[in-house]
């Protein structure tokens, strides 16, 4: 609980976002339900102070080289929407436990939460009278194989979705953070952050309690799914970027060049990712070879 | 460069303990019997069902017994007893179609679950820059 509150310092897990306003009305249905969202919205542990963005220091060039990070951004939120859903399903089917699957559920949720506060970013960086990015939406392409237990898919696709991507995500957005100083991008971090931390550790949870009740077996599949997982990561690591460089002024208002990331990712992998896997027995094969210096400096 | 390797370490060490030994609880060891319940082993969401062959058997078996039944009945039934042992057959293949489209359509609803496309495995992450 210590480290819990030296993590997220002032962020309350379970506060409310008292100056919370809708963020994209036109994503939304236009009937009752509205209300509600915004009620589940509301659960958001940080206050964006919107109205405090220092855009307007910057240059076009910089605001569009944002406003690409952030169309990617919100990309990637709204595609863990489908993921957590999905992998909901496999929890369910494995008969996780409920807080498992509650807290799973939820993230879901909270991703809703997180692609909203993008498009609301890609908003704010678009240039004055420049087309706005439009971000493509995806669809959860976790594996599926009906013939194998069930226990063993929900354990690989956690491992997948949890323990690597999400702890890869609250790792970066830890580092993204400490080098943002826009107060409103830092909220915005930080609010994205606070949420991720919980979606790591559900992974954590569940892979030490499916190892206690499913043995050898979840072992096997938990180290067959590391390569790939680890590599899903990677991909995205190595995918290229929005043109437009990283200026200074572009750093402050949350954002990494490529060759910092590839360092988190590297160190994530091995003081991270390695010993956690290796702590629960599972075997890491050539994890450490494949994401060491050498990759990490390749770029 | 050297700056930001310490922010990656000092990064990776608030996640380790936040994260992975507070999520997996590696102060303790794992399996280790202790005051935990014993957890209840997962049982399969839906029970098996049927094979194509247990229910084409099945299919088999009342034919058969309404077959032996029929040639048990007097000479002067015998005539309708065969109409009858016709019927039931041909029950039981139209049962055995039905059965086989069944277990056929719920293999395909087992395997489509939603899943997008996609041909390489691409992860999630939080996307920086
Ligand atoms: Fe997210
Ligand atoms: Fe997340």
């Amino acid at each position: 609980m210590t480290d819990d509150l030296d993590l997220l310092g002032d962020v309350d897990p379970q506060g409310r976002d008292e100056h919370y306003e809708p963020t994209s009305p036109w994503w939304l249905s236009g009937t009752p339900l509205e209300a509600e969202h915004h009620r589940l919205m509301r659960r958001r542990s940080v206050p964006i102070p919107w109205d405090q963005s220092g855009v307007a220091k910057l240059t076009d060039a910089e605001r569009a080289r944002l406003a690409g990070t952030w169309t990617r951004r919100s990309e990637a939120e709204y595609l863990a929407i489908s993921t957590f859903s999905v992998l909901a399903i496999d929890l369910v089917a494995a008969m996780a436990p409920a807080d498992v699957i509650s807290l799973c559920l939820r993230a879901g949720i909270d991703e809703i939460r997180h692609a909203e506060m993008c498009l609301r970013m890609i908003e704010i960086y678009s240039p004055p009278g420049a087309v706005k990015p439009m971000p493509k939406p995806g669809m959860s392409s976790l594996p599926d194989d009906p013939d194998r237990p069930k226990l063993h898919q929900a354990l690989a696709n956690t491992m997948l979705v949890s323990c690597v991507s999400e702890t890869y995500a609250t790792t970066v957005l830890s580092a993204t953070r400490d080098l943002t100083t826009d107060p409103t991008a830092q909220a915005v971090l930080t609010s994205i952050y606070s949420d991720e931390v919980m979606h790591a550790r559900l992974g954590w949870s569940y892979m030490r309690h499916a190892i206690e009740i499913g043995g050898q077996g979840v072992i096997d599949a938990a180290a067959a799914m590391l390569p790939r997982a680890l590599r899903g990561v990677a991909n995205v690591v190595e995918r290229e970027r929005p043109e437009g460089a990283v200026t200074e002024a572009v750093r402050g208002h949350g954002l990494m060049t490529p060759q910092e990331e590839r360092v988190i990712y590297s160190t994530c992998v091995r003081e991270v990712l390695v010993p956690g896997f290796a702590a629960l027995g599972i075997p890491v094969g050539s994890a450490l070879e494949d994401y060491g210096d050498a990759w990490a400096h390749a770029a | 460069m050297t700056k930001h390797r310490e922010l990656a370490s000092l990064v990776s060490n608030k996640i380790w303990r936040t994260v992975v030994v507070a999520g997996a609880m590696l102060a303790t060891a794992p399996a280790c019997g202790g005051n935990k319940p014993a957890p209840v082993a997962p049982a399969p969401a839906d029970p098996a069902p049927k094979s194509v062959e247990a229910q084409a058997d099945d299919g088999k078996k009342a034919a058969d017994e309404q077959a032996a039944a029929a040639a048990k009945t007097a000479e002067d039934a015998r005539l309708l007893a065969e109409q009858e042992a016709d019927k039931a057959a041909k029950d039981a293949a139209a049962a055995k179609e039905a059965a086989d489209k069944k277990a056929a359509d719920d293999a395909a609803a087992a395997k489509k679950r939603p899943r997008g496309g996609g041909d390489r495995p691409t992860g999630r992450g939080f996307i920086l820059s």
